[in-house]
């Protein structure tokens, strides 16, 4: 007698979420300190501490956010539903360099998604995922507002227009 | 102010400040509703209620959040809006399992009723759904992400209402799903309020699943036995066995009293009564035990005297069972030696017994000084009325509190000390010169004195120290209503009854007319010797003044250990309960009482408040309600006593008890009706040789206070994730 329902598609609710907590140091954890202290006593304040606990880390795991939450005395899961809504906020370490593609209509239509295959093959990782030794992580992103351009890679601070599938991983082999 | 506009045709008036929904229901239009609750904040999420205002540029709107004004024009059912309600009903079910057929919430769903109201609508997108897992894995509620339609009430009550905040929007777009961080199971406070207030059944209790379809489900109201609030709860019964608790008003409940009533299907229950033969307790007959008791007694009376046989009472059983408990000893036995363990709790010097404010009106104080931080634990509602007061009514907290909890976020300032450091502080910052005081108690007595009324919430448990330091403080403030913690379901409702060995019921002190007048009412001999108290009671039994005790629903042994060699000195020990207690374990009599469940008859809660209890299953195997029981013995001894049903014994007391004259059940009796408030007289025993060690620590604890919660399994439930997660 179950209640799952027999029909459709389920997914896992960690799909996308990785529980690991990787290398948050101490001093990282003094830096939220001070953020934290900054913004306490003013509300809505919860959107720039987590911005600049990102900067701190790189990344927003979970003892992080538990952490912000019991600094600025706010629910923890307030804070989970905040950071998973932005998609500017990752709860995934990401790698040096971050390769965002873009899947909006303009590069949609100009073949953006063979760019992410070839990402994913030569890279060996997932969307959301980072490399083993850390230098990169493919992120897939909406309109960059850049359509003029499509199909449109950022890599880090760069961005390359018109790019080919078969030419990314040169642009891409171009960070070390 | 006053604003007229037309809603469906009809001219209506409503306060400024009033949404057109409030205006619909004022001409009696029905406007479906979701995310809406009149207790919540406005969230406008779900736009089933788009009503037409007829010239508007938005022309449809929500009617939940928009605000009725002058000259509006509105139609609440043209087929336009018919339409547009189906379209957002066919949107709220392209991933909706409908899977009604196995929904605890079918027929209490509000979607199902829209549905069926409405129509299904003909499916034009994907028909292939995509569903979320289900979360079997928190404790005592069940989550069916599939099923939720967003609305957002779980979020706002355990927010706004519980101050808790366990529940949150996650994620985004069509992967937003109500979590908790990292999807962890739940480990909240365990109240179920989010289950009652969710339109659909995408929260669920795991008690109740499977259990029965809402309608064939019969129910009883009652009231919940686990602390001094008094919450009203109705019990839903299926084949005369309870399958639920709910909330009949839309009150709150908390955990223990929407979960921990099953503790009366808890296979410890006491089932025959039973006697003691060649030194071991064994089932017997009514008859036998009966007999048995009446012959002790009798015997103990004639050899010993009758001043050495006494009766406690309970601060658990009915008005009624105390009645009658206590008539019987003073009536029928012919001794004053009748009290409870109860007066143990009462603040030493304060009237507690009388004061307490109606816990509905704590939101109405401007400032409220709490000097229990455990009060949420104690006394769930009176917490929840504190969260409500500040974060309904923006009431101004002032917390006195050493450790940390989720009061310390509401408060405006926190006295991190004890009670008693905090009220010296207090006073010594609000008088005349008060210089040197800290920081932090400064900040308080500043927010207490600018407020023109404050409610005092009294700890459950103050010294004769704190007490005159609490009536010190309120001669320095203004409009100060005290709201004691009560942790013991019907301490109010035994004094009420006369469970106090030297006064009658009423709170009429014992002497030559008033043991004329009982005489005369009860048709009786009464005994004029002043009876002993209840520790009196229990001191006695070493120097053989006590031979015989008949304890009704208290467990003096359970609550301190060094008791139980003295109980055994006693010559004859009967106990009634509906729990194999430890002190049960020693008796020579044990009766099997009915549970809450189990019985009809009245409460009277902290707020001088009467409680109807009526009767949802029947006692389980031989037990009885405790009056019963004790007419039995009385009728065996040659005591007249003729009582059908509680109700008579209700009528017997509105007769000789004048606070009960008129009460009205759901009314308070004034405490001005009391012939002792504000007098000397003080119901509180001071703990002298017996019953210091009494177990208090675990006492406070939400899931484990006392006999009966720690044998639910709801409750013990919780109690396991508690302590696994030492939260
Ligand atoms: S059970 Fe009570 S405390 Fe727990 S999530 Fe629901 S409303 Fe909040
Ligand atoms: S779980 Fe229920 S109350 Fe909470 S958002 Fe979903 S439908 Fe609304
Ligand atoms: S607050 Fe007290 S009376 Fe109300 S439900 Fe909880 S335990 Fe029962
Ligand atoms: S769609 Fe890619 S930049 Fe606009
Ligand atoms: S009830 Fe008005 S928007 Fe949900």
């Amino acid at each position: 007698m179950s209640q799952e329902p027999a029909a459709g598609v389920t997914e896992t609710p960690n799909e996308g979420v990785d529980l690991r907590d990787m290398s948050i140091k101490p001093e990282m954890y003094r830096k939220i300190d001070r953020i934290i202290e900054k913004y306490r006593s003013r509300p809505g304040s919860l959107i720039p501490v987590l911005q600049q606990a990102q900067e701190v880390c790189g990344y927003l795991p979970d003892k992080v956010q538990r952490y912000i939450a019991a600094g600025l005395k706010i629910s923890p899961s307030v804070v989970f539903g905040v950071a998973t809504f932005y998609s500017f906020f990752t709860l995934v370490p990401r790698g040096k360099h971050v390769i965002r593609v873009c899947l909006g209509t303009a590069c949609y239509v100009n073949r953006s998604e063979e760019i992410v295959d070839k990402l994913k093959e030569k890279l060996g990782i997932q969307v959301g995922e980072i490399t083993k030794d850390g230098k990169y992580s493919i992120e897939a992103v909406r309109c960059l507002g850049a359509c003029g351009l499509a199909p449109v890679v950022v890599v880090g601070q760069d961005t390359y227009g018109a790019v080919a599938a078969t030419k990314v991983m040169d642009i891409v082999n171009k960070y070390e | 102010m006053e604003i007229k506009l037309t809603v469906d045709d009809k001219p209506v008036t409503v306060k400024a400040g009033s949404t057109i929904l409030d205006a619909a229901k004022a001409v009696g239009s029905k406007v479906p509703t979701l995310c809406q609750d009149d207790n919540l904040h406005p969230f406008g999420s779900c736009r089933i209620c788009l009503v037409e205002v007829v010239g508007s540029p938005r022309k449809f709107t929500p009617s939940c959040t928009t605000p009725a004004m002058e000259g509006m024009v509105v139609r609440t059912m043209s087929p336009a809006i018919i339409d547009i309600r189906k379209t957002v009903l066919e949107l709220l079910l392209i991933n909706h399992p409908l899977d009604c057929p196995v929904c605890d919430k079918a027929g209490e769903c509000r979607l199902q009723d829209l549905v069926h109201e409405y129509g299904l609508g003909k499916p034009r997108f994907d028909p292939v759904k995509k569903y979320l897992p289900a979360d079997y894995e928190s404790p005592i509620i069940e989550r069916n992400i599939s099923r939720c339609i967003l609305c957002g009430k779980c979020v706002r009550i355990c927010d706004e209402q519980n101050a808790v905040g366990e529940w949150a929007f996650t994620r985004r777009g069509t992967k937003a799903r109500i979590s908790t961080d990292f999807d962890r199971p739940l480990n909240c406070e365990f109240c179920g309020e989010c289950v009652d207030i969710c339109p659909v059944g995408a929260l669920t209790t795991r008690q109740f699943r499977y259990r029965g379809r809402p309608w064939n489900l019969a129910s009883a109201r009652s009231v919940c036995n686990y602390c001094g609030c008094g919450c009203v709860i109705r019990y839903d019964t299926r084949d005369g066995r309870a399958v639920r608790v709910v909330a009949p008003n839309d009150n709150y409940l908390c955990s223990k009293g929407r979960f921990g009533w099953d503790a009366v299907h808890h296979a410890d229950r006491i089932m025959t009564p039973k006697m003691r033969v060649g030194g071991k307790l064994v089932d017997c007959t009514w008859e036998e035990a009966v007999s048995v008791i009446a012959t002790n007694l009798n015997v103990i009376r004639t050899k010993r005297g009758v001043d050495t046989i006494g009766g406690l009472g309970s601060v658990r059983t009915t008005n009624e069972d105390n009645y009658v408990f206590q008539k019987f000893l003073r009536a029928v036995v012919g001794t004053n030696n009748v009290d409870m363990l109860g007066r143990l709790r009462i603040p030493r010097g304060l009237d507690s017994a009388f004061f307490s404010g109606e816990l509905a009106k704590i939101r109405s104080h401007r400032a409220i000084l709490v000097l229990d931080a455990d009060v949420g634990e104690i006394n769930p509602r009176t917490g929840i009325e504190i969260v409500n007061a500040v974060n309904r009514r923006g009431g101004r907290l002032v917390l006195v509190n050493k450790g940390e909890n989720k009061f310390n976020v509401l408060a405006e300032a926190v006295i991190v000390d004890s009670a008693e450091a905090a009220l010296t502080g207090l006073i010594a910052a609000l008088s005349p010169g008060g210089q040197g005081v800290r920081e932090d108690i400064r900040r308080a007595a500043v927010v207490l004195l600018e407020e023109p009324s404050v409610a005092i919430i009294v700890p459950a448990r103050v010294s004769a120290k704190e007490v005159s330091l609490i009536k010190q403080l309120a001669g320095l403030l203004q409009g100060v209503t005290f709201y004691p913690l009560v942790k013991r379901s019907n301490l109010q409702g035994g004094l009420d009854m006369g469970v106090i060995s030297d006064y009658y019921p009423g709170y009429r002190k014992q002497g030559e007319d008033t043991t004329a007048a009982f005489a005369a009412s009860w048709n009786a001999m009464l005994p004029d010797k002043p009876g002993m108290n209840a520790l009196q009671m229990l001191e006695g039994i070493a120097s053989k003044k006590t031979a015989a005790l008949y304890i009704m629903g208290d467990d003096p042994v359970g609550s301190d250990r060094k008791l139980a060699p003295v109980l055994k000195d006693l010559e004859f020990l009967v106990v009634q309960d509906i729990f194999m207690s430890e002190t049960a374990k020693l008796a020579d009599v044990v009766l099997p009482a009915a549970g809450s469940a189990e019985k009809s008859g009245t409460f009277t809660n902290v707020e001088r408040r009467l409680q109807e209890l009526s009767q949802a299953e029947e006692p389980l195997a031989e037990a009885k309600s405790d009056w019963e029981i004790i007419q039995l013995i009385a009728r065996k001894m040659g005591g007249a006593m003729n009582y059908a049903s509680p109700k008579d014994v209700l009528a017997e007391i509105r007769s000789v008890v004048p606070q009960y004259r008129d009460l009205a059940p759901g009314a308070c009796w004034p405490a001005e009706l009391s012939p002792i408030a504000g007098t000397d007289a003080d119901l509180s025993l001071a703990s002298g040789t017996i019953m210091k060690d009494e177990v208090i620590t675990s006492d406070r604890l939400l899931f484990s206070s006392g006999m009966t919660i720690t044998r639910s399994q709801e409750i013990s439930t919780i109690r396991r994730v508690k302590v696994a997660t030492g939260k």
